[in-house]
């Protein structure tokens, strides 16, 4: 019990090293502001779209509550529909940022031998990959996931509902972990910041490349982005697709991020500081 | 609250105003209106989702009046609910008209229906044409005033303390 108390401690000590380290005034505060732009002119970009209303005042079949029924769908469909592609617009702009930010905060640190320091002190490398990880995925996925909920509520009625929005969570976790562990082992195999940031950006950029082509099968969208995978799933291109299928293919997702994670864990344990 | 958070405060108020400002700057600004014929005892309209002040130009080209009516979305609804504006309190209207040119206010930013209806007992002509007017302010005000606070914020931590204050 005692054991378990130092650990949750020893991590949070660690992660507050690591937010006062990594993200200085005004990383934080500006990535959120470009999300909640990007997120704004997403949702805009949706909800703007035009909504007929055609009515005949001596139409007798008319049946009332039925079309507000069908109105009522057309803007949750649309609030889900703004939901994915804020999702989606935020991932293609971290594909960029997340490779620069782990070459200047990790990889950097092997050259000016900010790591060495860190080291030594006791902690393991494997508690600071970890911390380092998590620290990353909740800082951003916080803004990633709430901003666009927040622009929906406030800017469409409240019979706007977001569709599969649990789904939309688990695939922003998991894709800002896919970006963030791609990145780490990178840094850790190259040692170079530099390195890190032109190939982290070259494959990330490619990726998303070939995620947007419109044959791209669905396993390389697991692979490389669950949320465009769930974004395609959420407007309707895959129709033959149910649900447990896709389970199944967020935790194949989930599994291969896990994979990444233990080898960048392995690579860095071995790794000469 | 620390000097050091109260500094993140000021920097998050800051750049979330500035993308305020330049949202309501360059907001994506979609042709907005409706065009065409319709029959006597006909209403016709769009639904559109607006952040500010609208810009409306209606030309009746054959025919006789019509009736223009701005909702916001709970009156839309009740509209196609019920199928008359009787019961309806509309944002702006414009009764009887074969043009019409001005800006129409828009209280709080949200789905308006913007509905013509045919006054004559014959098929009318229309041609409404409808732009935002930029900067959309129900954006564009509010982030100017959390830039403010947040220059502000920033300026009074950063303000170094009174040598008085010190001794």
């Amino acid at each position: 019990m005692k054991a378990n108390k130092n650990l949750i401690e020893g991590i949070v000590k660690l992660g507050r090293i690591e937010l006062a380290l990594s993200y200085r005034i005004p990383l934080i505060e500006s990535m959120a502001a470009i999300v909640a732009y990007t997120s704004c002119i997403s949702v805009f970009m949706v909800i703007f779209q035009t909504i007929g209303l055609n009515l005949v005042l001596s139409d007798t079949l008319y049946n009332g509550p039925e079309n507000v029924g069908a109105y009522q769908q057309i803007i949750s469909e649309r609030a889900t529909m703004s939901y994915a592609l804020a999702q989606t617009s935020c991932w293609t702009f971290f594909t960029i940022l997340v490779p620069l930010f782990f070459a200047f905060t990790l990889a950097r640190a092997f050259e000016d031998g900010t790591l060495r320091t860190l080291m030594s002190y006791p902690i393991s490398r494997t508690m600071l990959l970890t911390v380092k990880t998590l620290v990353f995925i909740i800082v951003i996925s916080i803004p990633v996931i709430l901003i666009p909920l927040l622009l929906i509520a406030t800017y469409l009625p409240s019979e706007a509902i977001v569709n599969y929005l649990g789904l939309f969570i688990i695939s922003t976790l998991l894709s800002v972990a896919q970006l963030s562990v791609t990145s780490i082992l990178l840094s850790v195999l190259s040692k170079d910041a530099a390195t890190t940031a032109v190939v982290g950006v070259l494959l990330w950029v490619g990726l998303s490349y070939l995620s947007s082509l419109p044959t791209i099968p669905i396993h390389f969208l697991m692979l490389c982005s669950p949320i465009k995978m769930l974004s395609n799933y959420a407007v309707g291109l895959y129709p033959e697709m149910i649900n447990w299928e896709l389970l199944f293919l967020l935790l194949g997702s989930l599994a291969f991020v896990a994979a990444l994670f233990i080898i960048g864990i392995r690579v860095f344990r071995r790794v000469e500081i | 609250m620390t000097r050091y958070r109260f500094n993140r405060l000021s920097w998050l108020l800051i750049c979330f105003g500035i993308a305020g400002v330049l949202i309501g700057i360059t907001i994506p600004s979609f042709g907005m209106g409706d065009a065409g014929q319709f029959d006597p005892d006909e209403l016709r309209g769009r639904i559109y989702f607006v952040v500010g002040d609208v810009n409306v130009d209606i030309t009746v080209n054959e025919g006789g009046p019509i009736s223009f009516y701005v909702l916001d979305w709970n009156n839309s609804m009740e509209l196609v609910r019920t199928q008359s504006l009787k019961t309806i309190d509309s944002i702006f209207v414009l009764e009887n008209i074969t043009h019409f040119e001005g800006i129409i206010t828009i209280p709080v930013s949200g789905l308006y229906s913007f509905i013509s209806q045919n006054m004559d007992n014959e098929s009318v002509a229309f041609r409404v044409d409808m732009s935002r007017v930029l900067p959309q302010r129900h954006i564009f005000y509010p982030s100017v005033l959390v830039t403010t606070i947040g220059m502000i914020l920033f300026q009074a931590v950063r303000t170094p303390r009174s040598p008085l204050k010190e001794l």
